[in-house]
């Protein structure tokens, strides 16, 4: 099976729109989100802080590299597998949710 | 012996098989497959003495086993209908207790399987003095092969790993000479030939890596004797690349994964089945194949059993048995 929910991302393999906050303005490659300072990479999260973080493709919910969670899960900018594998058997719609209006800040 | 005789992959002379008829031949399949759903057969080796108990447990005919240790040395066993009380009933000379799994015992075993064959393909029902010679021949003939097909299933007895007929034998719980007339009957004596291969002797995995030293299904460690097995059991995995990397995720059924992947990127199961090494001065972390339950080189339980993805190896043995010999 292919999730191919993954947030649209530019040739480099950045996001077009922060994780966090949603914004969409970039400057060239810009590696942090100029409004919430968030990366626009899917990094993954490991608990312990000193543990090195590992870019991945954007449909990933977790690290391939060391299992952790990633950028995009941790926002629930992607629906947990269950859901999205629920959502592309049944064909109804993308299985990424939406931002939220609110800014989480 | 006879055996060491014979070049060809069956003798001849020795083929009961070819005498019977098809009719026949189809009464002993049907009167077998009704038999084990009846009793639910799927434990191997089957020993008579306990099916008997649960023959007489399960209450569909009524059943007494009777020890006589007057019998003509021509008979070991004589089964008979008693109509006045609707009841079969199997005479059969005294088996010492201290026989167990020897060969007498054995022996006795196939006696047993080969007088319920007289049972369950109907012969009983017409009392014997009202039936020809040649038609006796040919009811012991049928339930000859109703026991032989009883205790040693085709597709088992084919897929087993063997050097001598003695092993087979003990595995089967028959006697040489019932063994050889089966893979006779087969027309498979050929395999008796064959270079013998390593099989577990507790769960019967075949699949063994060089640096194994434990097998991977159950965990025993692989002493001289442990690879001696003869019964061989198919154990099912989940689809692997040459490093043991799963292709598909067993969970979430996610198929992309990088070059880089150790873990699935959709629910972060691991893409290896690493032991989960519970020693407390190393860390194994091995990848095994994905069928094994116990880590391969230090026997700890690997990460797709803890997760539950793997059935229990007793269960899927049962199952396998049942499914190979009920098809």
């Amino acid at each position: 099976m292919m999730y191919n929910d993954g947030l649209p991302t530019d040739k480099y393999g950045f996001l077009l729109a922060c994780p966090k906050c949603g914004n969409k303005e970039f400057s060239g490659q810009a590696r942090q989100c100029a409004v919430c300072g968030e990366e626009r990479q899917n990094f993954c999260m490991p608990e312990d802080k000193k543990r090195p973080r590992h870019v991945n493709a954007s449909n990933a919910r977790f690290c391939e590299t060391c299992g952790a969670e990633t950028l995009l899960y941790h926002y629930r900018r992607l629906l947990p597998w269950q859901d999205a594998q629920d959502r592309l058997r049944s064909g109804s719609g993308p299985a990424f949710s939406e931002p939220s209006v609110e800014l989480p800040f | 012996m006879i055996i060491n005789d014979i070049t060809g992959s069956y003798d001849p002379r020795y083929c009961t098989l070819d005498r019977l008829g098809e009719i026949s031949l189809s009464n002993v399949n049907l009167s077998l497959k009704q038999f084990m759903k009846d009793y639910d057969v799927t434990e191997y080796p089957v020993d008579c003495f306990r099916l008997v108990k649960k023959i007489q447990d399960a209450g569909i005919i009524h059943l007494e086993v009777k020890e006589e240790g007057r019998m003509s040395p021509a008979f070991n066993a004589v089964a008979t209908y008693l109509p006045e009380v609707d009841s079969f009933q199997i005479v059969m000379k005294p088996v010492p207790e201290h026989w167990q799994q020897k060969s007498a015992w054995r022996r006795c075993n196939f006696t047993l399987a080969h007088e319920l064959g007289h049972i369950f393909c109907g012969h009983l029902e017409i009392p014997k003095n009202m039936k020809t010679a040649e038609r006796r021949r040919k009811d012991d003939l049928e339930a000859d092969e109703f026991a032989a097909r009883l205790l040693m299933p085709e597709r088992l007895i084919l897929k087993s790993r063997f050097s001598s007929f003695e092993e087979l034998s003990k595995e089967f719980l028959v006697s040489d000479q019932a063994c050889f007339k089966r893979m006779n009957n087969l027309k498979r004596l050929d395999l008796i030939r064959q270079p013998k291969q390593a099989a577990c002797a507790n769960c019967g995995n075949d699949h063994f890596s060089p640096a194994a030293e434990y097998c991977e299904i159950c965990g025993k460690p692989l002493d001289g004797w442990q690879q001696d097995g003869v019964l061989v059991v198919e154990y099912s995995g989940f689809m692997a690349d040459e490093n043991n990397r799963v292709l598909f995720c067993p969970v979430c059924g996610n198929e992309e994964f990088s070059d880089r992947s150790k873990y699935c990127r959709v629910c972060g199961l691991p893409a290896y089945n690493w032991c989960r090494s519970d020693h407390y001065f190393r860390i194994c972390h091995h990848a095994n194949a994905t069928s094994a339950r116990y880590c391969e080189l230090c026997g700890c339980k690997t990460e797709f059993s803890l997760r539950g993805l793997l059935t229990d190896w007793k269960k899927e043995k049962n199952e396998y048995i049942r499914a190979i010999t009920q098809r």
